[in-house]
């Protein structure tokens, strides 16, 4: 990706495939050269025969033709689905406020939907799956996983139409969606992990399985990180509406304390269950988070 | 009572900045549970807020303070009286008579200065000073001050007023200083008594008594001015002669009629300005010599005669020598020429004119006007306070709306966000 391609500036276009081609593009080149190859039913491209390669491999017609031999190679055929659970609850509407923050930056559940446009189109490039579950205590936006160009674009569009509710829901309101969501692949859940009764986890803790590697991206924004308010305020809590009122100055060292911690606790858990933790500050450029991730999986998509 | 009323008034706006927590910013945030609990240290801290406002809003109640205690204390001591800041602690009257109050007035007014003199308020007299001249013949330019006895006072001004030998009890400075005018004798007399003593100053209404600088008397000056009528004056004791020469009417021309008509008209508006003048008629064919009426009269106004001794002559007005311009204004420009140097002296201790500005200025008619005493040094305070107050109250509002202006905007912008 060109370094001085704003993946924001280009989100204010609204034009959201385009964004997700963009970012996705700039990452095949190097890190996608090629489609994987072998077995397959589809064909790809005949290479020259190699010493240990399989003989069943050879295409004897055209060495009957050519007097050279030739091993067929096809697309591997993926069995792989890439599934993205996304928390819509009100929590994930928080942006940045303090000064340094720009105007128009994204709150989490804007980066979310930017991320999994962009993964998701590096799955389908790749010819896995894609599957969508967007979740809030209002609606829930259930994708089921499938290949291809057409059926990304219908991924873009749920992602569009995904609004955010108040809380996240409750398990028992949801399990039927994640039990869809339990196949074997790729669970990629971006959430800012705030819950009320441990539900994030509860439901979390049902997709892990032998066969499901499941990845938890906790979103923040620079204002979680770093408290930068000052003087007298009320806080109000986005999902409970409850109110707090703090000096900023006094309750900043206890904050941070606090999201130390949380923090901690949380990788912890999520280690224990299975589950790969990866911290995500929304209000740096995405595309930097994206190779860092990706880099660290150390393996394509 | 007044600076307990002030120190209270003071501790209201100290109250309200310590009090007007502003309403703070409303932040909706993620989770709350990550947000130290409330603790009663941080809701009850107090802390002083739009700490230059405060100033402001201090120094404009102190302002005002100091203006409502001026007012008071002076209508206080005005109304409420002499008599009980006398029995608070008496400041002992102070009386000065001079000779030609004494001379010129009449049994009646003389008896009520017994009276009072015998009354309780002057029970306490701090002294009675007689100003004495001790040259008759030379219109009182040199006087000196007799400190009397309340007891004997008729006695000594009849004697002083006989005699040349009265004993002269006053200090060396009174003694040192020449006592021009009625002003610098009260001044003379204010340096040697207490600076609450009030200052009963009998005198009379004759100009000699106030021409001169008017010199500032700190003490409360009451004043006790006979008046003097024309019928009462003799040669000895002039007020402000003023000869004016004209022609026999009957051999004067047409126009020279019509201007001494002009000429008596203006000097009668003078006399309105100044009751003190005393105006003689002459006929230029009777006047000799203007050298030797000069030793008679203040200001000789010549409305007929073109006579080179004029020169010679301290104050004359040759009206037929007057501009056209000055002709227009011709009541102002007549006094001003007649009491240009009574105009600069007022300018001189009323104005901060340069000398050059004085001498320009005293030719000029709308600078004429009565002397009168500097302002108070109460009513300057005043005034300074009041304009003080106002700049104050306009900076606090200045700051408030500023104040507020910024805290709507901030609103915004977290509406905005």
């Amino acid at each position: 990706m060109h370094t001085l391609i704003n993946p924001a500036l280009l989100a204010q276009l609204k034009d959201l495939p385009l964004v997700a081609k963009t970012v996705a593009q700039g990452f095949l080149h190097g890190m996608h050269a090629s489609l994987q190859r072998g077995s397959g039913i589809e064909f790809s491209q005949y290479r020259a025969y190699e010493p240990g390669d399989p003989l069943n491999n050879i295409d004897w017609k055209l060495f009957a033709r050519s007097d050279r031999y030739f091993v067929r190679e096809a697309m591997r055929e993926s069995n792989v689905q890439v599934w993205f659970v996304i928390d819509a609850s009100a929590s994930m509407l928080h942006a940045s406020q303090s000064k340094n923050a720009k105007k128009d930056s994204w709150h989490k559940l804007d980066y979310a939907k930017h991320l999994v446009a962009t993964m998701s189109y590096l799955a389908q490039q790749q010819g896995d799956s894609i599957g969508m579950l967007g979740l809030s205590s209002n609606s829930t936006h259930l994708l089921p996983a499938r290949a291809g160009y057409q059926h990304w674009q219908k991924c873009v569009l749920h992602l569009a139409q995904l609004d955010s509710g108040h809380e996240f829901p409750e398990f028992t309101h949801i399990q039927q969606q994640i039990a869809k969501v339990r196949e074997h692949g790729l669970v990629i859940v971006l959430s800012d992990f705030y819950q009320q009764n441990n539900e994030i986890l509860n439901a979390l803790n049902k997709l892990v399985s032998p066969r499901t590697d499941v990845i938890g991206m906790q979103l923040m924004s620079d204002d979680e990180l770093t408290f930068p308010y000052k003087g007298r305020i009320h806080f109000e809590d986005r999902e409970t509406k409850q109110r707090l009122t703090l000096s900023s100055k006094a309750a900043k060292q206890s904050y941070l304390q606090n999201v130390q911690s949380f923090n901690q606790t949380l990788a912890t858990k999520l280690q224990s269950l299975g589950v790969e933790h990866h911290l995500v500050n929304i209000d740096q450029p995405m595309d930097k988070t994206l190779r860092r991730f990706l880099k660290l999986r150390a393996k394509p998509l | 009572m007044i600076a307990l009323l002030v120190f209270l008034a003071l501790v209201i706006p100290i109250g309200i900045h310590l009090i007007s927590r502003s309403e703070g910013k409303v932040v909706l945030f993620p989770f709350l549970a990550l947000l130290p609990a409330q603790s009663a240290a941080s809701e009850l801290h107090i802390k002083l807020r739009q700490r230059w406002l405060l100033l402001v809003r201090l120094l404009l109640l102190l302002c005002a303070g100091a203006l409502v205690t001026i007012s008071l204390i002076s209508d206080w001591f005005v109304e409420l009286g002499l008599n009980e800041v006398v029995n608070a602690q008496p400041p002992a009257p102070t009386v000065i008579v001079t000779q030609d109050w004494w001379n010129t007035s009449n049994e009646q007014e003389k008896n009520a200065l017994k009276a009072q003199l015998n009354s309780d308020d002057f029970e306490e007299v701090e002294s009675i000073v007689f100003v004495a001249n001790n040259n008759k013949n030379n219109k009182g330019e040199n006087k000196r001050l007799v400190r009397v006895s309340s007891r004997n006072f008729e006695e000594t001004f009849k004697d002083e007023s006989s005699s040349d030998d009265a004993i002269d009890d006053t200090n060396n400075s009174a003694r040192s200083t020449e006592l021009s005018n009625i002003w610098s004798t009260a001044q003379v007399v204010a340096q040697s008594i207490p600076v609450d003593s009030p200052l009963h100053i009998y005198t009379s209404n004759r100009y000699s008594q106030f021409v001169g600088g008017a010199s500032y008397v700190r003490e409360r000056v009451v004043w006790h001015i006979s008046s003097i009528d024309e019928a009462s004056q003799d040669s000895n004791k002039p007020t402000f002669q003023l000869a004016l020469i004209g022609l026999d009417l009957t051999k004067a021309s047409e126009e020279q009629i019509q201007r001494m008509a002009q000429t008596e008209i203006a000097i009668r508006a003078l006399q309105n300005v100044y009751p003190s003048i005393v105006v003689n008629k002459l006929r230029s064919e009777s006047v000799s010599s203007l050298t030797s009426l000069s030793q008679q009269y203040d200001a000789i106004v010549v409305d007929a005669i073109d006579d080179s001794e004029m020169e010679t002559v301290v104050k004359v007005v040759q009206v037929s020598k007057l501009s056209s311009s000055q002709k227009a204004g011709f009541v102002l420009n007549l006094g001003a020429a007649i009491f240009k140097d009574k105009q600069q002296e007022y300018l001189f201790f009323n104005t901060w004119l340069s000398a050059q500005q004085i001498q320009n200025s005293a030719s000029s008619a709308e600078h004429l006007a009565v002397s009168a005493l500097p302002e108070s040094t109460d009513s300057q305070l005043k005034t300074y306070l009041a304009i003080l107050l106002v700049i104050l109250f306009l900076v606090e509002r200045l700051m408030s709306e500023m104040r507020d202006k910024q805290g709507y905007t901030k609103q915004n912008a977290e509406l905005g966000s």
